[in-house]
């Protein structure tokens, strides 16, 4: 075992610990409050070559997808800034990596001009009459006429709705249900007038990804927008991808809340003695949880990163899943127990522990949500065999 | 990162799991149903040269606890066979490296090494009734000197291999003066030495096969080269937290062997009239999962904490020890109430290990530092800045 980060990448690592102290989290309450896309972030990052950062070499970019263990640490120190923003860019950097994974060489190309040029790219899947997470039936569906797929559906949870430049749909074409043959990804300019968003968007967690409803009509795009074949984008060595991610963003959500609570009962005193919090044994007792807590579920995220770069997205596939159950269910328990720790001074605005409450609920039913992930791993264990890949 | 085991010893891991396969987990029940100390387990790891794993290289041994988080790893394997043979071979393999690597002299480390060779038990007693490992040690066994050595009298409790174990490290204050600091000392003292007195009266709920009996000693005899170090010595950061650390993954084996037994019936046993495995019911099946990412976070805490000892020392290490006894102990007790419910009424039954992996887990909540220390202890660590960053 070697639990210290010696990739090529480490500076983007360090750098992602400086624009989220320096640049995110001083912003993120803004966000927050106004339920308002992040663009000054997006702006900083772009700048950055953060929005690049799942390239390939040929294009400019450094691949992190080839580097799993350190992509996923700068999602988590970026997420400690602020969470909407990391999540966001972790959709972003994704499905442009899985577009042109899939993609034929022009697509490739055109798609890391895009990226290159500073666009984003978004991705929706979410529709409310189905579950992407354990049937996958679309209702948003395409048919190919005179050499255009026309689509029409409507999505909902679409994050960064009328602020990305391409959203990335996923959608049935033709006739055939059977999702493994005909769900497709089809990359959409987010100015086509066919779309129309609800602006609803109006949560109580994540209010800055903007993830409002919207309304396909008669979307009609040319057939080179189609990418991969039919039943890419619920590969294995796909999508899950996305619930890594997830796993090491709602981690950053606890990993803030604590280190928030540990600063704060530093220098809290109370009178007649003055001294402080973090002197008490009930106080101690707390941080003492939420630390354990903590360090077990980053190590199960970067565990299963790991995994993914040793042994392939497959084998890793039930460690995600465990890992996404630990994140999420470590920053709930965390944000919890800041909560009980800060007292009344949790639950005003004045300070990032109310929402930092808020958004670690997010974590829990994010996709692959905690009982998905449950039933997920029971499944490898039952089906396969007790141990995970690399298991001593 | 790198989440494989050290190729170093990897074949000992290996080794570990045979043995507890094949030889510790079918004589388990009968050394916990009679109390009795399994013998014959440690003859048999003494043949494999388990024993002597612990002796530095030029005394013929392997020097394992060079590498704690391998050593963990052979504890937590052994653990899932026989959770008692497990901690008592912790108990003496611990002790041994400190004789024979750290503390003892030339002299003595190649006399308690030959010792070994020829298949010598060695115990080690601090615990006393009065006094608290868990708060400040205050030992009433006191040394006095004497013309040909030490003489020494006291009373110990929980004295694991009582009447079993050849030799006898004796924690003892050596003549009146109170800091322990600078008066604690080990004795090396053979267990037919006149004045030693067992009560017998082990007769307890869990680690059945410990045979931790209370021992008197009065006026007890330890030659003059028998007392190992300097004044102080084991209560160094060095030492003393070592012992902690291999019960976290004696105990967590406990609940790796439970879980390990459960799939296996889960699997097999159905129920009219779905005559379906009742691991493929979502209850159960979901609960496989928690406990399946329980144990693997729990796994990684203990071997992040040997990993840290092993490259930035015991000291640094101080807080990662105490979180992994934490989430290895609670997780131990976990595993096994939630396998017992899904068992049912077969999880009460004496002839399967369930049971028994049950009882045994509950003695890993109080062995020092008993879980509500370990939590303190973590938080007033990190409070303190001490701690480290969130390892990355
Ligand atoms: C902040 C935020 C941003 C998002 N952004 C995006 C985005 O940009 N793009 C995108 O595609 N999606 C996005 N999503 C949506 C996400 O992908 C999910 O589609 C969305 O959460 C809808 O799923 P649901 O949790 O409402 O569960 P539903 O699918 O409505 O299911 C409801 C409940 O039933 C359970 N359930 C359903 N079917 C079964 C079954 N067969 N067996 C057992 N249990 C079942 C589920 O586990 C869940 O508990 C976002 C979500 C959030 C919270
Ligand atoms: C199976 C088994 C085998 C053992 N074998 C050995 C052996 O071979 N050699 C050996 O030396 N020991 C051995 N021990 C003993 C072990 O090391 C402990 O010393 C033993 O468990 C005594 O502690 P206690 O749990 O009785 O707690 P006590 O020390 O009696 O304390 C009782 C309670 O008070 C709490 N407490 C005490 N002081 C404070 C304080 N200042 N502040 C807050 N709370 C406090 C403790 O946390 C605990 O909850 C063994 C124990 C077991 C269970
Ligand atoms: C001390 C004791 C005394 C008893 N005395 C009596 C008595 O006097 N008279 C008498 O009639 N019985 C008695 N019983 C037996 C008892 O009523 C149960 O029948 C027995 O415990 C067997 O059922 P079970 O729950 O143990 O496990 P099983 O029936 O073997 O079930 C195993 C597991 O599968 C789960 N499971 C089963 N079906 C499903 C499903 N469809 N979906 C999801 N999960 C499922 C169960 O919840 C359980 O976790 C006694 C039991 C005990 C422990």
């Amino acid at each position: 075992m070697k639990l210290t980060i010696e990739s090529k990448n480490k500076v983007l690592y360090e750098r992602a610990k400086v624009i989220s102290k320096e640049i995110l989290a001083p912003r993120a309450h803004v966000y927050d409050r106004e339920a308002k896309f992040p663009r000054e972030n997006f702006d900083d990052l772009i700048r950055e070559g953060f929005t690049c950062l799942t390239l390939p070499g040929e294009y400019g970019g450094p691949d992190l997808y080839s580097d799993p263990v350190t992509y996923v640490m700068i999602l988590f120190e970026l997420s400690k800034g602020c969470v909407n923003t990391a999540l966001l860019l972790h959709m972003h950097n994704s499905i442009t990596h899985f577009l042109i994974t899939l993609g034929t060489s022009d697509q490739k190309k055109h798609i890391a001009d895009l990226v290159n040029d500073g666009k984003i790219i978004a991705s929706h899947g979410g529709e409310s009459g189905t579950s992407t997470q354990w049937n996958r039936k679309l209702d948003t569906r395409a048919e190919l006429v005179d050499g255009k797929y026309v689509i029409n559906g409507r999505k909902v949870f679409c994050s960064m709705a009328g602020e990305a430049d391409c959203y990335t749909l996923w959608v049935q074409v033709g006739d055939d249900w059977d999702v493994r043959k005909s769900m497709c990804f089809l990359l959409c300019p987010a100015d086509h007038p066919g779309f129309t968003i609800d602006n609803k968007w109006n949560s109580y967690a994540l209010r800055g990804t903007v993830s409002h409803g919207i309304k396909i009509e008669n979307v009609d795009v040319p057939a080179n927008c189609l990418i991969g074949k039919g039943g890419d984008p619920i590969r294995v060595d796909i999508t899950p991808k996305f619930g890594l991610g997830y796993a090491a963003v709602y981690l950053g959500v606890g990993a803030a809340a604590y280190e928030w609570a540990l600063e704060y009962s530093r220098n809290r005193r109370l009178k007649p003695t003055n001294n402080p919090i973090s002197s008490y044994q009930p106080i101690q007792r707390l941080l003492g949880e939420m630390k354990i807590e903590m360090e077990k579920a980053l190590l199960m995220v970067q565990r299963a990163a790991w995994t993914l770069q040793a042994f392939g997205a497959e084998e890793a596939y039930p460690l995600i899943s465990a890992a996404k159950f630990s994140a999420s269910e470590a920053s709930a328990s965390i944000t919890d127990n800041a909560v009980k720790l800060a007292g009344g001074a949790g639950l005003l605005e004045d300070h990032p522990l109310e929402r930092l409450h808020r958004e670690a609920r997010s974590g829990l039913v994010m996709p692959p949500n905690s009982e998905k992930c449950l039933d997920t791993v029971a499944k490898s264990v039952i089906e396969k065999n007790p141990e995970f890949a690399g298991t001593p | 990162m790198d989440f494989t085991v050290n190729p170093k010893f990897r074949d000992l891991v290996e080794q570990a799991r045979m043995i507890a396969r094949d030889i510790l987990a079918p004589r388990a029940d009968h050394y916990d149903q009679e109390s009795e100390f399994p013998r014959a387990n440690f003859e048999d790891l003494a043949q494999a040269g388990f024993t002597s794993l612990t002796l530095p290289e030029h005394l013929g041994g392997r020097n394992l606890f060079s590498d704690p988080e391998s050593y963990s790893l052979v504890l937590y394997e052994l653990a899932k066979g026989c959770t008692s043979t497990s901690m008592l071979f912790h108990m003496q393999s611990s002790i041994i490296h400190v004789l024979t690597c750290i503390l003892g002299n030339a002299e003595q480390s190649e006399r308690y090494a030959r010792a070994i060779h020829d298949g010598k038990i060695f115990a080690s007693y601090a615990s006393e009734s009065t006094s608290s490992l868990h708060g400040t040690m205050v030992m009433e066994t006191h040394a006095a000197r004497s013309d040909n050595g030490y003489l020494i009298s006291g009373k110990k409790y929980f004295c694991s291999m009582a009447g079993e174990a050849d030799y006898i490290v004796l924690w003892c204050q050596l003549e009146d003066e109170e800091d322990l600091s600078k008066s604690l000392y080990l004795f090396v003292v053979p267990s037919d030495t006149p004045g030693i007195d067992i009560d017998k009266k082990w007769n307890s709920f869990s680690m059945r096969g410990t045979m931790s009996s209370s021992m008197t000693f009065k006026n007890v005899e330890v030659a003059e080269n028998d007392i190992v170090g300097k004044g102080g010595d084991p209560i160094r950061a060095d030492v003393l937290p070592k012992f902690g650390f291999g019960y976290s993954a004696v105990y967590l084996g406990a609940g790796g062997g439970a879980f390990d037994w459960i799939v296996d019936y889960a699997k097999k046993k159905k129920l009219q009239p779905d005559n379906v495995p009742i691991a493929t019911y979502p209850p159960i099946s979901r609960q496989i999962g928690e406990m399946k990412i329980a144990l693997e976070g729990a796994l990684l805490m203990v071997r992040r904490a040997g990993w840290l000892m092993g490259n930035e020392g015991a000291e640094a290490a101080y807080g990662a020890i105490n979180e992994a006894k934490y989430v290895a102990a609670e997780t131990a007790a976990a595993i096994t109430e939630k396998a017992m419910k899904i068992a049912g009424g077969s999880g009460l039954m004496r002839h399967f290990p369930l049971q028994r992996f049950h009882r045994d887990a509950r003695a890993g909540l109080i062995m020092p530092p008993n879980t509500e220390k370990c939590l303190l202890l973590a938080g007033k660590i990190a409070a303190e800045g001490k701690a480290g960053a969130l390892m990355t």
